[in-house]
């Protein structure tokens, strides 16, 4: 049987979070607005209308360039992409042709520890559409559609990947690490769900080892990351078995339909668009200088895949970990907050790091998937999980009873050290009271005393869980076992 | 279609051009059309006849002229009412469309 490899390209459509729209001034948050109030003559294409373009989008898109490795076209133009369609006022939506803002730039991803460059094209900016809702009429039974123009003419920055995507895991990581970094440069919410952030893809197979491309289908309507990964593996497999039974692959636009799991054809090449691009004779190109550029540049924030090199190398954290910890920018941020206060308020030393990265992947993070609530918006602050390091790493308490302090700080809010008043959860110091625990222990299991004597030293660990057992935990096992030889031997 | 041998264009390609324009013709109106277009095509082609082995290619009629960008700040929209006003059938706050499936 024919080994066939999957070709993919991405074209990823992100709206930028600016506070006006692309083209005019009407307030860009089209969410949280009446229908078709954020509307004006330029969004309704009406005569005579002239568009502006918004400078801050225009930074913007210089961000995800530099952030991209693209180079930044310092002479620029808008085109006219015309389709006939009610999400579109003016019968065109204002686009980039040929002279995109940003070219030919790429991304690195990191697949099972080795590192794969994926190229992108280009980035350009267009404006998003008006928005549709669709509906039955329940006295006819026809249906019909309804438009609220306010999300029209919101920026949008599309980004166009080369075909070097070569899995669904790839397509998967390649997106998650796009949005990571949208969200790093604080130009676009990036979210699948709400719509700022959609996903189309290109994918056709070859047989392994060919170099000419198969035939591709573009596959619309993925509206979460699962979605891309799962209408992706469909799609190869389907187009495998066509091929393996002879058939052809036919070029078209596919569908992919989230509750069946398939995609179904929406349009072949014969039905498909003539764009008709042509120069936008409303704005003159834009020019970008080399200035404006390196300004840019020099006020970029740390990148996802810096943070995370920084974060193994400062703080000798894992691969895994790191990545981990920079997936959010304020996670990140938290993350350092905590170490840099747990170094200077609580004098702890460099380990204190690895065991605040600890805390706050798998403890914090499980409480904030239990109650929803992000980690840096929860009542455990910075300064608390310091503190809560600190308290395990004095002795003060063990590890056990740090869990669920921090889960009573998760709801509470109070500093770790109150709760473990509070609770009673401090370990045993007083060695005098310790001792005569021991004491009783001892005493009670001739057994494991007699066993120890033979030679067999496990007994000893025996007695320590018998000790923990009876201060409910709260004494430190270590030092519980050295009491206990040290009583064992004298006997 | 840039051919200067070229009389008329083929039906398809009137028919295409109609489609994207959203137009319908009889067979003799298209019949026409197509040599029509094609006298169309051959005026402008005499552009084809200039020598521009040395200009520079441009984006733009003029040149020299660069667009101009505006600062990031809302300004007040048209009221619902304006925007609405032209709708050929309106449907509450919302325009009221043909239903559509296929997404471009």
């Amino acid at each position: 049987m024919i080994k066939y490899e999957p070709v993919i390209g991405l074209e990823v459509h992100a709206q930028l979070k600016t506070a006006s729209k692309m083209y005019c001034s009407c307030n860009s948050d089209y969410q949280n607005a009446a229908p078709n109030t954020r509307v004006c003559p330029v969004c309704l294409g009406l005569p005579g209308a002239l568009p502006v373009i918004n400078r801050e989008a225009i930074k913007s898109i210089i961000m995800i360039g530099l952030a991209l490795n693209c180079s930044i076209s310092e002479y620029s133009k808008f085109d006219r992409k015309n389709y006939t369609y009610p999400d579109l006022m003016k019968g065109y939506q204002v686009s980039q042709y040929d002279l995109p803002v940003c070219l030919d730039g790429y991304m690195d991803l990191s697949i099972e520890g080795t590192s794969k460059r994926i190229g992108i094209e280009r980035v350009h900016m267009e404006e998003d559409v008006a928005k549709l809702s669709h509906h039955i009429d329940s006295v006819s039974g026809q249906g019909y559609s309804l438009v609220d123009v306010n999300r029209s003419g919101v920026p949008l920055v599309e980004m166009v990947s080369r075909p070097d995507i070569r899995s669904a895991e790839e397509a998967r990581q390649y997106l998650i690490n796009y949005q990571t970094i949208l969200r790093y440069l604080g130009v676009s919410t990036a979210n699948m769900d709400e719509g700022s952030f959609r996903c189309d893809a290109n994918v056709s197979i070859r047989p392994e080892g060919q170099k000419e491309f198969g035939t591709k289908v573009e596959i619309k309507n993925m509206n979460s990351f699962r979605s891309v990964f799962r209408a992706i593996e469909y799609e190869l497999e389907r187009q495998s078995d066509v091929l393996s039974s002879g058939g052809r692959v036919t070029q078209e636009t596919r569908g992919w339909l989230e509750d069946k799991g398939v995609t179904i054809s929406l349009r072949s090449k014969e039905e498909a668009n003539d764009y008709r691009y042509f120069p936008e004779p409303d704005l003159p190109p834009l020019s970008i200088s080399k200035n404006w550029v390196s300004e840019i540049a020099s006020s970029l924030p740390e990148l996802p895949s810096t943070k995370k090199t920084r974060f193994m190398k400062q703080y000798e954290l894992s691969e895994y970990d790191s990545s981990l910890l920079t997936n959010s920018y304020r996670i990140a941020d938290y993350f350092e907050k905590s170490v840099s206060i747990a170094s200077e308020e609580f004098e702890l030393g460099k380990n204190s790091a690895k065991s605040i990265a600890n805390w706050t992947i798998t403890e914090l993070t499980k409480l904030s998937n239990e109650y929803s609530i992000e980690i840096y918006d929860s009542k455990v602050t910075p300064n608390h999980l310091a503190e809560l390091i600190s308290l395990i790493e004095k002795n003060v308490i063990g590890t056990p009873q740090g869990k669920t302090v921090l889960a009573e700080v998760f709801v509470s809010g109070d500093a770790p050290t109150r709760v473990v008043e509070k609770l009673g959860l401090a370990q045993i110091s007083n060695s005098s009271e310790l001792d005569s625990i021991v004491i009783t222990v001892i005493s009670e299991n001739p057994n494991a005393v007699a066993d120890y004597k033979s030679g067999k030293e496990t007994a000893a660990k025996f007695l320590v869980g018998q000790v923990m057992k009876a201060t409910q935990g709260k004494a430190n096992p270590s030092v519980v076992s050295g009491i206990i030889v040290e009583h064992l031997k004298s006997m | 279609m840039s051919n200067n041998e070229v009389n008329h264009l083929s039906i398809e390609e009137v028919v295409n051009v109609a489609r994207l324009c959203h137009l319908e013709f009889s067979d003799e109106e298209l019949e026409k059309l197509s040599i029509e277009m094609a006298s169309l095509i051959k005026e402008v082609e005499v552009l084809q006849e200039i020598d521009t082995s040395n200009t520079v290619p441009s984006a733009h009629a003029i040149p020299s002229v660069h667009t101009v960008m505006r600062e990031d700040i809302p300004k007040e929209s048209l009221s619902q009412e304006a925007v609405l006003q032209n709708a050929p059938q309106r449907d509450g706050d919302f325009f009221r469309v043909a239903p559509v499936m296929d997404k471009s």
